[in-house]
Order: structure tokens, then C-alpha cells, then sequence
């Protein structure tokens, strides 16, 4: 299994443009600007985005939440931002439609920066709901228009075994389960509702920077370089390895959900803001498709003699190292061929293996053997 | 020499492998590669090396892989203190701390890597020291019993059958199957000398980085050379039963195991056929001796013929 690239929207968002620049910007706000300008004294703040060439209002400052919504089919990013206006800083949760445009943006008020501040790494759960973590502490559940906790689902970790934090997380509510994920390292619970029961762990091979769900047995995650990990975490093992397309080292923060309607993985890339203090941040939809890498070479596991049946080995296996399961493996033999194929397709097992049975004729030859695959779905 | 199956044609990436440091993953149906112990790659029968940076797939920084179970991999943080040995996650070689450790390995852990086997089951561990192989109880660490292996350097422990593990030296190629329950090698055989080698449980198949760094397959085929003569363990007579052997051996003189050995009976010169046989067929043994008697004639004498053919 692979990703395929299906759609790019860059950038994603488009900043307010205050439509003025200043070398060096005044202190104040002159008239002219929004009435949300002037409250107090109409200090400039952040005075840097105005600055010349930079004349957008705000600019990225945290992303706390990147999420697809079920229940509204859309898709919310929620950063704070630092803005030019008191008080510097500001939180809008912004929504997209399922294929990346921009639909609108709710203001929230400083409450809502404060709650936004303090849970982070949204991703839906059970009952169609988003779930996040509270100050690394608690399972919480968030309002999707808001990302606010709505008290629907809290969950201390203090009082599980060991008490874990957590930077981020799955949570599973109906099902029981959760996964906790800190660094390069998974945690997975379950029976979470009652006592909570740590039963494995995965180490992946790479610093995580979001986790989503997907469904109650499949999860993401996404590396800091880009890696991208798809996991069930209910056995649990990693399924598949797999990267962004062209992996860019200027990204500052990957995120990523999983639209459940369309059954696609939906990436956010935060990238450093233009020269112009333009956003430059992009959305990027994959399918994960079938796509075998590699079928290794067929390897003779027995002496080639004369009569002798001979069973071949062979290997499909993904980008990663990665064994594909389930796919249709061929044999087939260059004419002349002496000997003949006992198994001349067979179906990859589930660590990519093919095995090949070829009946050898009785007198001195060469034969050639190749194999090819074709994806099962 | 055992039968080689398959060479590479290219070497497989050096940088990526430390000597010895090759393990078999039933999992996988396919081999961790080392880099000095703490990184490890996927590599395949033909030589395929996965390692790139997301394929890594994990990391045993400070810890001993341990080759054990049935094509598992265990590992032994060594930093904790008095060995224990741990599960690893079966797709990822990664440690799995979240179940108790399994057993512990003895204090000779200190030696290197590869040198140690861990057979959840019987609850023992194996330590290979060059010429031997120490067999320890896994909780209380007490010796059982030391297997001798001749002369070498042994290691690339790794499981082969119900109670065997297979043990090699990478200098001369020598290779030993090693029952360590019946404490006694039960099968020898060479392969060309290696960097690193382990055994493929499930396919019975050797697999071996030569020391050109072309991945080797070897079957447990070994390729006779030689079969001697019928030799009588006393004298043949008349009414009396006379023990018989023959060896097959490969062209390092090393007796091949598992073979059928057919034995026939022949007049000399025109003249009847006295006697008989016990079996007209009979398998080599460990040392590659096949086995049988012959019952002499109840009344008169002359020659007779016995002839052997291995059947290859």
C-alpha cells in the first residue's frame, strides 16, 4: 500500500491584507483601518507584520487543532494567530470543504484562545465527535466548531496505571480504546471507560507530529519529516510506512486527519510565510492505494537438480520494507522452457512473501524465471 | 559444503551491516540487518536492503538482539543490569517493555552480540563461547550443561528445528546444528566463510553475507564427494552375522547426513550370491555412516560382492 497524491491547495488560507505597509510603523493605528483596530488606544502590535514588505493584519502563530468533522463535512484547522490589533494575539477556527477551499472563519473570544492554548491535536473519534488532550492530562472532547472542551468526555490520565501524559492522542471512546503518543513513542489503552489498561506499545521510526483516526481499528501519524505511519492500533502494528510528496525540510509543523466520508488522508503543511508575510501553508488530499515497490528477486530455497521439484522465494514489499499481503503474484518462464510451473501464481502472504514451486526437467538447461504482481483491490 | 542456491549478484550495502549481526524474523518471513546494534534494516533472500530513514523501523539502542523462540527476536538492555531479556514487537524489532521480561541471559552477556539464544519454552539461554555453547536456566541462571563444537569461533545463533539452533564460524564456514536439550551436535556442514549468517526457520535455508557482502543462500542439501568402500565391523562367516558401514562424505572429508544409502549383494565372477542383507536400504547418520548387516550363508563358501550407491 502506498499514498497517491490526489489534489494540492496552496496556499490554503490567504491572510487579511491590511493593504498598507510601513518602514517603520507608527505606534498607533491612523483612521481609516477596521473599527476592531481601535479598541483602548488603537496601539499597533506585532508591528513586524506591517512592516515592509509585510502588510497582512496576522500571520500563524500556533496550530492547535487540525481536524475533519463528520458531522459538517468540513475540514477545521485552528490556529491562534498574532495579529496587529490589541491584544496581539487572536483565535479563529477556520473551516474548509472536504477538498481543501476556504468556507469561513469563526472568531473566538480570548476564552477561546486560553482553551485553545491549553488542548491540543484534535482528531475525530466515536460518535463522530473530536477528541483532544487537556494540558497533556486529560481525554476531552472539543465542540468541532470551536475546538472548546464541551464536557461531553473527560477522561483524567492521572488516575490510569503509571500515569501517563501524553502529547498527543487517539481516542476511541466507544470502543474502549485510546493511544497516547509522545515523541517516537505509541501507547495503547483500552477499556479506558472503566480501568484503564495499558497492553502495548509501538516505537515508530520517527518524532511524530499529529495523530488522526481513521476508523476503530486504523489510525495515522505523521513524522516531523514528512513520514507517514499508518497503524492498527488495536492488534496493534504498523500496516504501512509511506512519506509526503516531496517532503519539504522548511515545513515547520505536520498535521494531518482522515476524511472518513471520502476515505482520504488530508496533510496540512505549516510553511514559513512569504517575504510579504503571504501565507504559504497547503493542504494536500492522498489516496491510499495499493502500490507495491519491489518484488524481490525469486531466490531457489532447494538444490537445482535434475527431476527435483524447487521451491522459490520471493518478497513484495512496499516503498519502507513493507510487506504487501494479498497481492497476485505470476510466474512465468522465457520459451524454451525445459521445466514447468507447479504453482504459476500464488497470493502474497501477509509478510509479502511468494512462495513458487517449479517441477525441473531431467536433462541439463537453463531456464529463466520471472515474476510479476498485479494489485489485488 | 552445504549446496549454494543462490548468489547475489551485487553486494549488499556494507555500510548498513555489522559483522554478525543478522537475525531471522518469521514475522517477516525475512531478516533484520544490524548496524553496530542499534539501527537495523529489512533485508531479503536476494540481497534487497531496506534502509532507508523510514525504513528503519526501529531502533534497540543500548540493548543485545537476541535470537530466540522460533525465528523471534528478543532483546537484552544490557544497561538495566543482571541481562533480562525482553520481548520484541514483531513487525517493528522494537522492545516491548509493556509484558515482564522473559528470562535473563548469563553474566557473560558482556562478550558481544549474537552470541546468545533464548528459548521462551524450556525457559534457557544459550551463550556461544567460540568453541562451545553453555546452556543456562533463564531465571536462575545456572548452568545445565556446555556442548562442545570443536575447534573455531562460533556464533550467529539462531533457531533451526524443535530444540536445535544452528551455530557457525565465519572464518572457516564450519557450520553446527546443535540439539541443546540432548547436549550434542547432530548435524555439520560448511559454507563459504561469511561476515554474517543466521538460519531461516521456516524455509530450512542458511543465509549468509559472504565476505564480499553478496547475500548467500544455502540449502541443507550438502553435495557428496565421496562414498567409501563398505567396511565390515567384523569379519564376514558363514551362519554369522557381520556389522557393515559405508560413509558419505563431502569434499572436505565432513560426513553428509540424511541420505539414502542403497545396498545390493553380488556373485564374484559368475558365481552365486551368498548370503544376504538386512535392508536393502538404510539412511547416513549425523557423521554420514550408513548402516547394515550381513547374514552369511548357512553352508558353504566363496565370495560374494556388496555394493553400495547413495541415492543423490
Amino acid at each position: 500500500m502506498s499514498l497517491q497524491l490526489v489534489k494540492t491547495v496552496e496556499p490554503c488560507y490567504d491572510y487579511v491584507d491590511v493593504g498598507t505597509c510601513w518602514a517603520t510603523p507608527p505606534s498607533r493605528w491612523p483612521s481609516g483601518y477596521p473599527s476592531y483596530y481601535y479598541p483602548w488606544f488603537g496601539s499597533i502590535y506585532n508591528a513586524a507584520l506591517v512592516t515592509c514588505p509585510k502588510h497582512f493584519e496576522e500571520a500563524f502563530s500556533n496550530i492547535y487543532h487540525f481536524y475533519y468533522d463528520p458531522g459538517s463535512d468540513t475540514i477545521r484547522l485552528n490556529p491562534t494567530f498574532s495579529v496587529v490589533y490589541w491584544p496581539g494575539y487572536a483565535f479563529k477556527s477556520i473551516s474548509f470543504d472536504a477538498d481543501g477551499n476556504y468556507l469561513s472563519t469563526w472568531w473566538g473570544n480570548f476564552g477561546d484562545a486560553w482553551y485553545q492554548a491549553y488542548t491540543s491535536n484534535g482528531s475525530a473519534g466515536s460518535y463522530g465527535r473530536i477528541y483532544g488532550i487537556r494540558l497533556g492530562k486529560n481525554i476531552v472532547s472539543l465542540d468541532p466548531a470551536t475546538a472548546n472542551p464541551d464536557g461531553v468526555y473527560a477522561n483524567s490520565l492521572e488516575n490510569w496505571p503509571g500515569n501517563p501524559t501524553s502529547s498527543f492522542i487517539i481516542a476511541n471512546v466507544a470502543a474502549g480504546y485510546a493511544v497516547l503518543g509522545s515523541g517516537a513513542s505509541l501507547t495503547f489503552w483500552r477499556n479506558i471507560d472503566a480501568a484503564p489498561e495499558k497492553f502495548s506499545q509501538l516505537t515508530l521510526p520517527f518524532a511524530m507530529d499529529y495523530l488522526c483516526y481513521e476508523s476503530e481499528t486504523i489510525m495515522w501519524a505523521i513524522g516531523t519529516g514528512g513520514e507517514l505511519a499508518k497503524i492498527n492500533y488495536q492488534l496493534p502494528r504498523l500496516e504501512m510506512l509511506s512519506q509526503v510528496h516531496n517532503p519539504d525540510p522548511t515545513v515547520q509543523k505536520y498535521m494531518l486527519t482522515f476524511d472518513t466520508k471520502r476515505n482520504r488522508l488530508v496533510v496540512f503543511s505549516q510553511l514559513p510565510d512569504a517575504a510579504d508575510g503571504a501565507c504559504q501553508s497547503k493542504i494536500e488530499f492522498y489516496w491510499p492505494v495499493n502500490e507495491p515497490g519491489t518484488l524481490t528477486k525469486p531466490v531457489p530455497v532447494n538444490a537445482l537438480r535434475a527431476g527435483e521439484q524447487i521451491t522459490f522465494v520471493a518478497h513484495l514489499i512496499g516503498d519502507a520494507g513493507e510487506g504487501i499481503a494479498s497481492a497476485l503474484v505470476q510466474a512465468s518462464l522465457a520459451d524454451p522452457a525445459h521445466g514447468s510451473l507447479i504453482t504459476p501464481q500464488v497470493t502474497s502472504e501477509a509478510s509479502g512473501r511468494c512462495l513458487l514451486r517449479y517441477q525441473a526437467g531431467e536433462d541439463d538447461y537453463t531456464d529463466s524465471l520471472t515474476l510479476s504482481y498485479e494489485e489485488s483491490s | 559444503m552445504l549446496e549454494l542456491t543462490y548468489i547475489a549478484p551485487e553486494a549488499t550495502a556494507s555500510a548498513n551491516l555489522a559483522p554478525h549481526s543478522l537475525y531471522f524474523n518469521r514475522h517477516w518471513g525475512a531478516f533484520f540487518a544490524f548496524k553496530s546494534g542499534t539501527a537495523f534494516s529489512r533485508l531479503f533472500h536476494d540481497g534487497t536492503i531496506k534502509s532507508t530513514s523510514i525504513a528503519g523501523l526501529g531502533a534497540l539502542r543500548y540493548m543485545y538482539p537476541v535470537a530466540g523462540g522460533q525465528g523471534e527476536l528478543y532483546c537484552c538492555p544490557w544497561y538495566l543490569g543482571n541481562y533480562p531479556v525482553y520481548q520484541t514487537w514483531p513487525l517493528t524489532g522494537t522492545i516491548n517493555d509493556t509484558v515482564p521480561t522473559v528470562g535473563y541471559l548469563p553474566n557473560d552477556v558482556a562478550a558481544s552480540e549474537s552470541k546468545f539464544f533464548f528459548d521462551p519454552a524450556r525457559g534457557i539461554a544459550l551463550y556461544c563461547a567460540s568453541s562451545s555453547i553453555a546452556v543456562h536456566d533463564a531465571q536462575t541462571k545456572t548452568l545445565i550443561r556446555s556442548i562442545a563444537l570443536g575447534s573455531g569461533t562460533y556464533r550467529s545463533l539462531a533457531w533451526a528445528w524443535a530444540d536445535t539452533v544452528f551455530c557457525a564460524d565465519g572464518n572457516t564456514g564450519q557450520v553446527r546444528f546443535v540439539d541443546y536439550q540432548q547436549g550434542a551436535v547432530v548435524r555439520q556442514g560448511r559454507i563459504n566463510p561469511f561476515y554474517a549468517a543466521t538460519f531461516d526457520c521456516l524455509l530450512q535455508v542458511i543465509a549468509a553475507i559472504g565476505t564480499d557482502y553478496r547475500m548467500r543462500i544455502y540449502s541443507l542439501d550438502d553435495i557428496p564427494a565421496d562414498l567409501s568402500n563398505p567396511a565390515a565391523a567384523t569379519p564376514l562367516g558363514q551362519a554369522q552375522a557381520s556389522r557393515l558401514a559405508v560413509r558419505l562424505t563431502d569434499e572436505q572429508g565432513v560426513g553428509i547426513a540424511a541420505k539414502w544409502v542403497v545396498w545390493s549383494l553380488a556373485g564374484v565372477e559368475g558365481g552365486p550370491v551368498l548370503g544376504s542383507l538386512e535392508k536393502v536400504v538404510s539412511r547416513t547418520d549425523a557423521d554420514g555412516y550408513a548402516r547394515n548387516y550381513y547374514f552369511g550363508p548357512l553352508a558353504g563358501t566363496g565370495q560374494v560382492e556388496v555394493m553400495c550407491e547413495a541415492e543423490i
